[in-house]
Order: C-alpha cells, then sequence, then structure tokens
C-alpha cells in the first residue's frame, strides 16, 4: 500500500529537524480526527527522537526512514534506523512484546514515572510507554541486517 | 496577578510565573521537544519554587501544546519538589486528549503527595497540537 507519508533521510537527522517530521505528519494525516492526528504526531516524534538518539549509520540504513499508512481499519507509523547492536535490539524487542501484551498499561506507566522520580535514569523508555498508553498504538519491533524497525500501529474502528 | 521576571524562554516553551500577595500560577506555554528538557528545567524549576515560598502555587500546563516524554520527570520533580517544601499546590491539565492521560498519570503519582492537588479543568485558550510549531534553534 502506497504509505501517506514516506521520508528517508540521507544520514541520521539533526534534533532541530524533528518539528519539521511532526509538521508533516500532522498534514499527511489531515483529515483524521484530532485525537488520532495528535497521537500519530506523537509516536512518531517519539520513535525518530530514539532514531536519532540510539541510531547509527549501517551500510542498509544511513540515515532514518518513516512511513505512514492509513487504512480504513488502521493507522500505521513505522520508524527504521540502523543499529549493530544485536544484543540492543533483542531487548528492545522483549521490552516492546511486554508493553503491548500488559492488561495494565496505566500501570506500568506510572510505575515506570515512580521510579524514575525516585531514582532518575538516562534511558528512561518513557517514549515506549507513551506509545501505548496515551497513544493507543500497539508497538512492534524487528532487527534484520543491521536495521531497527518500529512498528506502531492503532485501529481505527 | 502580575508577571515577577521569573521566566524561562527557550526553544519554544515558555515557563511564566505570576504571583499575586501569597498566590502564585507558574504557566507552561509552546512546545518542550529538547533533547534533554531536565538539564535546564531541573535548575530553572527548583529556582521559581525557591522563590515561591509561602505562596499558594498553581501549575498550569493547559497552554503546553507538546511535549516529549523526556519533559516527564522534571514535571515529577517539580511536583515533588513543592509537596516535600509543603507548598499547597494544584497542577492542572486541560481536557485534550494527550493531557487527559498525563493528568491521570499525575493524579495517581499525587495521591502520595498530600499538598499536591491534579485537576483537569477546561481552558479558554487553543492549546492541542495540530500542527507544533518550529522549535527554534538546534540543541545538539
Amino acid at each position: 500500500m502506497e504509505p501517506d507519508l514516506h521520508i528517508k533521510t540521507a544520514a541520521i537527522p539533526d534534533w532541530s529537524e524533528l518539528a519539521d517530521i511532526r509538521r508533516q505528519v500532522a498534514l499527511a494525516l489531515g483529515g483524521l480526527g484530532d485525537a488520532v492526528r495528535e497521537a500519530a504526531v506523537m509516536v512518531v516524534s517519539e520513535l525518530v527522537e530514539n532514531a536519532i538518539k540510539y541510531g547509527e549509520s549501517v551500510p542498509q540504513a544511513r540515515g532514518i526512514e518513516v512511513s505512514v499508512v492509513r487504512e480504513p481499519a488502521r493507522l500505521s507509523v513505522t520508524v527504521a534506523s540502523g543499529t549493530r547492536d544485536a544484543e540492543a535490539a533483542r531487548r528492545l524487542r522483549c521490552y516492546t512484546e511486554a508493553l503491548a501484551t500488559s492488561p495494565d498499561k496505566l500501570g506500568l506507566y506510572v510505575a515506570r514515572l515512580q521510579s524514575l522520580a525516585d531514582a532518575p535514569e538516562l534511558h528512561s523508555r518513557l517514549g515506549l510507554y507513551r506509545i501505548g498508553l496515551e497513544g493507543a498504538f500497539d508497538l512492534r519491533c524487528s532487527h534484520e541486517d543491521g536495521v531497527l524497525r518500529m512498528t506502531a500501529t492503532r485501529n481505527l474502528k | 496577578m502580575m508577571p515577577t521576571g521569573l521566566e524561562f524562554d527557550h526553544a519554544g516553551l515558555r515557563i511564566e510565573v505570576f504571583r499575586s500577595e501569597n498566590k502564585a500560577t507558574i504557566v507552561w506555554s509552546g512546545v518542550s521537544d529538547a533533547r534533554n528538557p531536565g538539564a535546564q528545567l531541573n535548575v530553572v524549576l527548583q529556582r521559581m519554587v525557591d522563590e515561591l515560598d509561602g505562596c499558594k502555587v498553581t501549575v498550569d500546563f493547559r497552554r503546553l501544546q507538546y511535549m516529549n516524554s523526556s519533559t516527564v520527570p522534571p514535571i515529577i520533580n517539580l511536583i515533588k519538589r513543592l509537596n516535600a517544601r509543603a507548598v499547597h499546590s494544584v497542577v492542572l491539565f486541560s481536557e485534550v486528549d494527550w493531557q487527559r492521560t498525563q493528568l491521570r498519570c499525575m493524579q495517581t503519582i499525587a495521591r502520595t503527595l498530600p499538598y499536591v492537588q491534579v485537576e483537569g479543568r477546561a481552558s479558554t485558550s487553543v492549546h492541542s497540537m495540530p500542527v507544533p510549531a518550529s522549535s527554534g534553534e538546534p540543541r545538539r
């Protein structure tokens, strides 16, 4: 299916480009209701932030790739970036699977906030919790040929 | 309420403090999407809490159009600091979707903070985030 938005960068983007990426997502999803569109903007922004922070340029992915696909019954967002760290990708996959299957996303998010409040950490992973709870998107992760692909999907029905 | 001159204005995020006798309001507006917002915000917010000693404080997020998840820890720090100083505080979120989720989370956290009350309240201002404004200069 042809994406409603496809962005491919030649290098890992600068942090200052985030606002423009959010703007492009908002414009591409102009026909959707405010709540879904705003959630999608947040999801893309959080995933691209992670790609900028932790992604690396690899032969199969010099920069990042953002794809937004709107179908009648669902909305999918994919952000791909390079990483050579297969172990980190495996941990991330476990993490996203645990989040996706949790029946209590609010409880998980609040527990994470509490633990961060008690002991701040550099890698909060709050964005991943937020995608599931606030955005109501299911998040999946795959790692193949050095490319980490984060796909978030939300039902529109 | 009058502006106090206590403010933070950087890269699309504005935090202003208004005061009237023993009441103060900390108003957040704009976009918070810095890579590491805590690096600046924790210092600024600590100074604001120090300056507002003895006041009843309202922290108003309803004009905040967008924030990234990295902004949440400094907000929690602010709320915990207010509570630790025994400052009677009301934290306001709007009824737009993304703020409603933050409202629920902060309400849960505030259950253990006796001086802090978290409320959802409609705002007369436009504060959703249809197309976020540019965040300004690079921060890498």
